[in-house]
């Protein structure tokens, strides 16, 4: 079944002199099954940010629709979607605890069960015992368990994660990356992964959606016929080896976004 | 640690009032009584002045006078400068005016205030407030526009807007420049308040300073003094554990 759909997007920016439009995003259209885990993968600034953006109701787009759930996306009040941010995005002035819990204040939830929902999310990624810690006593990755947990607690019906792990170290995010598989399987939770790792995009997901061009649309699409989990020996298994050379094709063969005239969207 | 530290940190400051009043206690000792005074003659003058003079009556008039306008400012302030953060229209219409008025010396101004609303707790207030609510302004300005962008954005993709965006969000995160900008205006305001009690309205503690400075009085003038600096010292302080519980990642923010 269908959990999100996202029909026709475009995006375009007005560029900061004022003159003319960078178009971003053209026509890029995809759907994600329940309870799948699908990765887009793109060069840098083909708009996998903006695309993520967009569906989390942060931006709107020019013109198409997103759908999650089934319900239309046409802002972020009440949503349907959590963001996990790549740098994070923590709030330096409330504490573990209270940064998880923020989500639910949205909703307004009393603060019993934010107390309660926010531990129950505490105990999931790990961080017992840090829950009075502020970010910046708090490293790179115990930080991302918070911005996840944090995601989790509102119980959305998709996550989209915005490169999670990138701004951590190898080990770190290997860990991470087995940790949150091993959640989002057992909350059997609909994800969207952005990243620019090839092996992470395999690792994780069942399906990868590679976006490029300028501007960017989805130019391919691949199953990732592999058993999980995925240790070492799945992921050096012939299949897995072929995936990722098709992936690197799919990539290269997309130039970099380039600044460049651009006609009007 | 901490615990370590806050003694080691008290330890120096006693050790440095000690220091000051022993060195003070010696110096005026070697110099005339007309010039300059001890401190253990300005603390019996400061009991004279406690038992014999209105001295205690009007320190509180003062404190809540300038409490009053302090918080008026500070109400003021804060709204008028998250306003212009979020509504461009209304920066590019008040900046020119805060601008001018920022660096406006009231105290200078302060006859006119007189002629123009008397002499009273209204004309008191207008300076406290005109003196203290800009820095205060441009300070909360500042700290809402240099915030860190994704703090909105986040907020908002949780599903915070409009008026509790503002209150678990913008107001939190520009707190730092915020709290500088009153600790700023506490210094201007209760210093404008007691340059227009010498000045003009020839009343109270200010005016009762200089009175005893022109009858070569140093120590009851300097026993006020020192009053005044020391309750100017409790604000600030008092300030400061406001900032360290509410933004303990960051202790302080610069700001004009
Ligand atoms: N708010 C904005 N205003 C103007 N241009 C923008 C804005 N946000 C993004 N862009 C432009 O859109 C393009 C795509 O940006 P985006 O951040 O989505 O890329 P990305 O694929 O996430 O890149 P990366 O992999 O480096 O994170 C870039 O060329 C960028 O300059
Ligand atoms: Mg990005």
């Amino acid at each position: 079944m269908e959990k999100v759909k996202v029909e026709h997007v475009s995006k375009s920016f007005t560029r900061s002199d004022g003159k003319g439009k960078t178009a971003v995003l053209e026509d890029v259209t995809f759907t994600v099954d329940d309870g799948e885990i699908a990765s887009i993968i793109g060069p840098t600034g083909c708009g996998k940010s903006t695309l993520l953006r967009i569906m989390a109701g942060i931006a709107p787009p020019d013109s198409g629709r997103i759908t999650v759930g089934g319900k239309e996306v046409v802002s972020s009040a009440n949503p349907a979607s959590a963001i996990v941010f790549q740098a994070f995005n923590l709030f330096p002035w409330r504490t573990a605890q209270k940064n998880i819990e923020f989500g639910l204040e949205a909703k307004g939830l009393p603060p019993a069960e934010r107390e309660k929902a926010a531990q129950h999310f505490i105990d999931l990624v790990g961080l017992k015992g840090y829950e009075k810690y502020h970010p910046h006593e708090l490293s790179g990755g115990m930080q991302q368990r918070v911005g996840l947990a944090r995601a989790l607690a509102i119980e959305p019906e998709v996550i989209l994660l915005d490169e999670p792990f990138s701004s951590v170290d190898m080990l770190t995010r290997e860990s991470l990356q087995h940790e949150v598989l091993q959640i989002l399987k057992k909350t059997k939770k609909t994800a969207v992964f952005v990243t620019h790792n090839i092996d992470e995009a395999i690792f994780l997901s069942h399906r990868i959606l590679s976006l490029g061009g300028k501007p960017a649309t989805i130019k391919e699409v691949f199953d990732v016929d592999l058993p999980y989990p995925r240790d070492d020996g799945v992921m050096v298994s012939q299949k897995a080896l072929t995936l990722k050379s098709d992936l690197k094709r799919a990539l290269l063969s997309s130039p970099q976004a380039q600044p460049e005239e651009a006609g009007a969207a | 640690m901490v615990i370590q530290l806050l003694s080691y940190k008290w330890l120096v400051r006693i050790v440095s009032v000690v220091a000051f009043l022993v060195l003070w206690q010696l110096i005026g000792q070697s110099v005339d009584v007309t010039l300059f005074s001890t401190p253990i003659l300005v603390v019996g003058a400061f009991s004279n002045l406690v038992t014999q003079t209105a001295f205690l009556t009007d320190l509180l008039t003062t404190i809540r006078d300038f409490a009053i306008g302090f918080t008026i400012a500070a109400v003021l302030g804060i709204s008028v400068g998250i306003a212009m953060a979020r509504w461009q229209t209304l920066e590019v219409a008040f900046d020119p005016y805060v601008s001018a008025l920022y660096s406006t010396p009231y105290v200078a101004l302060a006859p006119l205030f007189v002629i123009w609303l008397g002499i009273g707790l209204v004309e008191q207030l207008v300076v406290v407030i005109l003196s203290s609510v800009f820095v205060i302004l441009l300070n909360t300005f500042a700290g809402v526009k240099n915030m860190n962008k994704s703090y909105v954005e986040t907020g908002r993709a949780f599903g915070f807007s409009g008026f509790k965006l503002y209150r678990k969000v913008v107001v939190p995160g520009a707190l730092p420049y915020i709290i500088t900008g009153l600790r700023l205006g506490i210094g201007r305001g209760f210093v404008g308040m007691i340059v227009a009690e010498l000045l003009v309205r020839l009343d109270r503690l200010g005016f009762l300073m200089v009175y005893y400075s022109e009858l070569l009085e140093v120590a009851p003038g300097l026993a006020i003094a020192v009053t005044l600096g020391l309750i100017g010292l409790l604000m600030t302080e008092a300030l400061k554990k406001v900032e360290t519980r509410l933004s303990p990642w960051r202790s302080s923010a610069t700001g004009g």
